[in-house]
């Protein structure tokens, strides 16, 4: 697993919700021997943004986040930060992220897994655009013909 | 990726609770000076650590402070682990620390720390010792502010040395270090207004 495809199962699995998670990967984390290296804990973390991509940036809010750390008996680490309170949500990214560090372990998480939920977040944001789209109303602007 | 010398130890169980546990009883010893408390038995420390030094450096250590381990107890795992739980930083040098974590053996001279400023004595450096016992050595007897008379005292840190480095700082108050001796599961402190005199058999 290269840093990008890290990056993908992070950004898939954190807006996947834990219900979706647990649909597609048919194991539960009683089925793996694993450390707890830090407990799902939930705190707070400064969101920065910025006006229209070119302005100061300010602190716009606190972000509710839980995240968790854990080992697995072979020594990899896996780590998973999500927003909101959803321990057992952290805890799931956190041992997926794991497992995918292990060679040969790596290609089922992501076709078991990573790829379906991709999938998934995919068509609902489609079909959110289509609906958006149903809904478009032009503006038009009379001209009243002066030059 | 991880080797077994690499490895990051967990942290407390129940971080909240169990660091506020034994900084209460750090609160307890440094101004009862001699004082023992102790860290519940389900640490699992980086093997060079014994567990009371691991919970205190847990319970006292953050982003803020400095820290300096000594040559034996400075290696990736350790460095690794406390930089995890605490996100401390570590310097190399004596003087710019805030807290040093040495071994009996290699315990640095009082005088290459940081002693604070005559207008922040309170930013000196901490030592935190870890010792072979605190039933072995020769028996001193502690006086000073937070002792009603005076409290036998027994550690194998120390020695003729230490004693001398802290009467020489002695003058030098309120600047001072503070130390936190360490064995095993237990604790206690020494801070730099308790003096101490050998008791003569």
């Amino acid at each position: 697993m290269n840093i990008q495809q890290r990056q993908d199962l992070h950004a898939t699995l954190t807006r996947s919700s834990l219900g979706d998670i647990q649909r597609c990967w048919q194991k539960t984390p009683q089925d793996y021997d694993y450390q707890i290296l830090r407990a799902p804990e939930t705190g707070m973390v400064m969101a920065v943004a910025r006006t229209e991509n070119s302005g100061e940036p300010f602190n716009l809010g606190e972000v509710t986040v839980t995240r968790c750390a854990l080992r697995l008996s072979g020594g990899e680490t896996g780590i998973g930060y999500v927003t909101g309170r959803n321990e057992q949500h952290a805890l799931h990214i956190a041992l997926l992220d794991a497992l995918a560090q292990i060679k040969g372990q790596s290609e089922q998480v992501f076709s078991q897994v990573i790829e379906p939920l991709k999938q998934r977040i995919n068509d609902n944001h489609k079909k959110q655009q289509q609906e958006t789209a149903a809904t478009r109303v032009d503006f038009l602007t009379m001209v009243r013909g002066e030059d | 990726m991880n080797t077994a010398q690499n490895q990051i130890f967990p942290g407390l169980h129940n971080p909240v609770l169990e660091s506020q546990q034994i900084f209460r009883q750090l609160l307890k010893s440094m101004s009862e000076p001699g004082v023992i408390g102790n860290c519940e038995d389900n640490l699992n420390q980086p093997d060079c650590l014994q567990p009371a030094t691991y919970a205190v450096a847990l319970s006292l250590l953050d982003q803020d402070t400095a820290l300096k381990l000594s040559d034996n107890l400075d290696n990736e795992s350790v460095r690794d682990t406390l930089r995890f739980h605490n996100g401390i930083p570590l310097v190399n040098d004596w003087k710019q620390a805030d807290f040093v974590i040495c071994n009996e053996d290699e315990r640095p001279d009082l005088d290459q720390l940081n002693i604070g400023n005559e207008s922040w004595p309170d930013q000196s450096c901490t030592l935190i010792i870890q010792c072979q016992s605190f039933y072995k050595g020769i028996i001193y007897r502690a006086s000073g502010p937070g002792i009603k008379q005076s409290r036998k005292i027994r550690c194998s840190a120390f020695n003729g040395t230490l004693i001398h480095q802290r009467e020489k700082l002695a003058s030098r108050f309120p600047l001072g270090i503070d130390l936190i001796l360490t064995s095993g599961r237990d604790f206690f402190c020494i801070p730099r207004t308790t003096t101490l005199i050998a008791e003569q058999n």
